[in-house]
């Protein structure tokens, strides 16, 4: 049987100047609706384990099984060919694990995500600033003292893969085959599952909500807060959708397109995934076709930042000089993901410089920040460029990621608990 | 709120928010033109071309920056137009409102 | 500051929490850690400048001890009210 074409091929030809405007384009979109709707995966995950609610986690999963159908759909239905879902697919090895924990770890402490660090940033958050520095250096760090070793461990075999791309693709793995029928069962059978799990457990910490009120007593008027639209002044959650008439809905998008209450998780959730979409098609056969940050504001800003003093990491350093292109379309994702958050947080008035209160935050962010950039390098990628992606490229690393990150979620919640 | 609250409220950084986001636009557009495509050719120079990028696509990243950098520095200078202007206008009602008070 | 007239009459302050400048997880480990040391009857005050804890992580905190909560916005900042039972 022979093996399936690693020529990956575009499906939109208009050029490299197109690819970066969608890209760019893209990652407007991610800053603005992750900044209007709180979008963050470590708080998705570690409140779980603070105030069990896996709302935000069923929309993560939600996320996923969404983008596993819709690019899924995209290759059955021969928009995209194959060969541009699995072409990036990644190694796979002790690395993803140890990395995702690490970087589970260091995002709870430091206080957000990839994603969440560069929103939060745009809108003034000095913690996170320290955050994305701290990340900057902890990258020169795996790029010196541990990518040696790990694409040793890469080229050799050593508890790793050594191929990646279809040898990593599901279809391929399940059924040694990446034609339409093994795509289109493997991506319902990865999507749809993901997508009634998230549901599921939206429902379930729902009507735990909806118990809580009906519980209440009619004196301490807690149901009667829940049930009812906020009166002016009041700010809160929405009431339960079970008890939202239609033009309480109607309300709620009205005061979302003029900035006043930020977007809902399942929301932010369709809109995330398009954006995903933009780039699975734009860049395919062209580019890394996916979202990608922390090659980005980890790896090259560094690298920028550096050059007007006539250093140029990639001429002789590890890892910048034979894994980093000097250049590529997450660059202007990213940067235009930074614009996005912060207009959005502008024009909303929720930009403002903020400082924590206790002063050791900013350390913990700092180091944080540095084992955020180790643990994504380590990964090779983050919670959207590995696990987000991963499941849209119908890999398995994605699932690798998602455990491993919760694990080191976990411990960093006990962590913070004795600290503050 | 009165007037003069919201006038004595108004945070100045609505006003130089936008501004920075326009300096940044244009900063990061002429740092990229400076630097990216010399460090490039550096790699060719060192005969690295691992992760050396071909001349298209810095073209390509080139023309959709400067596309984005001029959609910036317009939406920057309109959002800073915008509060330039409400901030003028919250302090002529404060003064409109000073001058009936003191008429007779 | 003047007190909002929506504001239910139980929400007075007996104890105050400031995690200004904070995001999560510590706005609501900090919370759950004073309602935890706070004696029953008594309300809490966090002041916080995070949406996404007044939105959805101290009203699930709130909702899962089961103790009532009123949230509003002031200057820069929100105040969360919890009262414990």
């Amino acid at each position: 049987m022979p093996l399936p074409t690693m020529l990956p091929q575009q499906v939109l030809p208009f050029g490299f100047a197109f690819v970066y405007a969608a890209f760019g384009v893209s990652g407007f979109i991610l800053g603005w609706v992750a900044q209007r709707g709180n979008y963050c995966f470590v708080n998705a995950m570690s409140s779980v384990f603070t105030t069990r609610s896996y709302d935000r986690f069923g929309a993560l999963l939600i996320l996923f099984g969404a983008s596993a159908l819709l690019t899924g759909l995209l290759v059955v239905t021969g928009v995209v060919p194959a060969v541009d879902q699995y072409y990036d697919n990644y190694f796979s090895g002790w690395y993803v694990v140890v990395g995702a924990a690490i970087f589970g770890f260091g995002a709870t402490m430091a206080g957000g995500c990839n994603l969440s660090m560069l929103y939060r940033a745009a809108s003034g958050y000095v913690q996170n600033w320290l955050e994305l520095a701290g990340m900057m250096v902890g990258t020169y760090v795996f790029a010196v003292a541990i990518w040696p070793f790990q694409s040793f461990t890469m080229a050799n075999g050593i508890l790793s893969t050594r191929l990646g791309a279809y040898t990593e693709y599901l279809p391929y793995d399940l059924f040694h085959s990446v034609g339409h029928l093994s795509i289109g069962v493997t991506a319902a059978g990865l999507g749809f599952p993901l997508v009634a799990i998230g549901l599921s457990l939206q429902r379930r910490t729902r009507s735990r909500r909806s118990a809580h009120a009906a519980a209440a007593t009619p004196l301490t008027g807690l149901g009667r807060a829940l049930a009812a639209p906020a009166p002016p002044g009041r700010v809160g959650p929405l009431a339960p959708i079970g008890l939202q008439s239609a033009r309480l809905r109607l309300v709620d998008a009205r005061e979302m397109l003029l900035l006043r209450k930020p977007y809902g998780a399942n929301l932010s959730t369709l809109l995330l995934a398009g954006a995903l979409l933009l780039v699975f098609v734009a860049g395919a056969g062209y580019t890394f076709n996916y979202l990608v940050i922390t090659s980005s504001d980890g790896g090259r800003f560094l690298e920028y930042i550096l050059m007007p003093f006539g250093v140029n990491l990639a001429l002789n350093t590890p890892w910048y000089n034979d894994a980093l292109p000097i250049l590529d379309p997450s660059v202007l994702m990213v940067v235009m993901l930074i614009v996005g958050a912060f207009s959005a947080s502008l024009l909303s008035g929720d930009f403002k410089v903020r400082v924590p209160h206790q002063r050791k935050r900013l350390a913990v962010g700092f180091s944080g920040g540095i084992l955020v950039g180790i643990g994504v390098r380590t990964a090779l990628g983050c919670n959207v460029g590995l696990m987000w992606t991963n499941f849209a490229q119908l890999g398995y690393d994605g699932i690798l990621f998602l455990f491993s990150m919760l694990f080191g979620v976990w411990i960093a919640v006990k962590v913070q608990r004795r600290l503050v | 709120m009165s007037a003069s609250g919201e006038a004595r409220r108004f945070s100045y950084v609505k006003l130089i928010a936008p501004l920075a986001l326009v300096l940044f636009a244009v900063g990061w557009y002429q740092f990229s033109a400076a630097y990216i495509p010399s460090a490039d050719n550096q790699l060719v120079a060192s005969d690295n071309l691992a992760v050396y990028v071909p001349v298209q696509q810095i073209q390509g990243y080139m023309s959709a920056l400067l596309g984005a950098t001029y959609l910036t520095v317009i939406a920057g200078i309109l959002i800073f137009a915008y509060y330039l202007v409400r901030l003028l206008r919250l302090r002529s009602a404060v003064r409109d409102h000073r001058t009936m008070r003191s008429e007779p | 500051m003047s007190s909002n007239p929506s504001r239910p009459g139980w929400a007075k302050a007996d104890v105050s929490v400031d995690v200004r400048g904070e995001s999560c997880p510590i706005p609501e480990l900090t919370t759950s850690k004073k309602l935890k040391e706070m004696p029953p009857a008594k309300v809490l005050e966090v002041l916080t400048d995070n949406q996404t804890s007044v939105d959805v992580t101290l009203p699930d905190l709130a909702r899962g001890m089961g103790y009532e909560f009123y949230a509003e916005k002031g200057q820069g900042v929100y105040r969360f009210f919890i009262a414990k039972r």
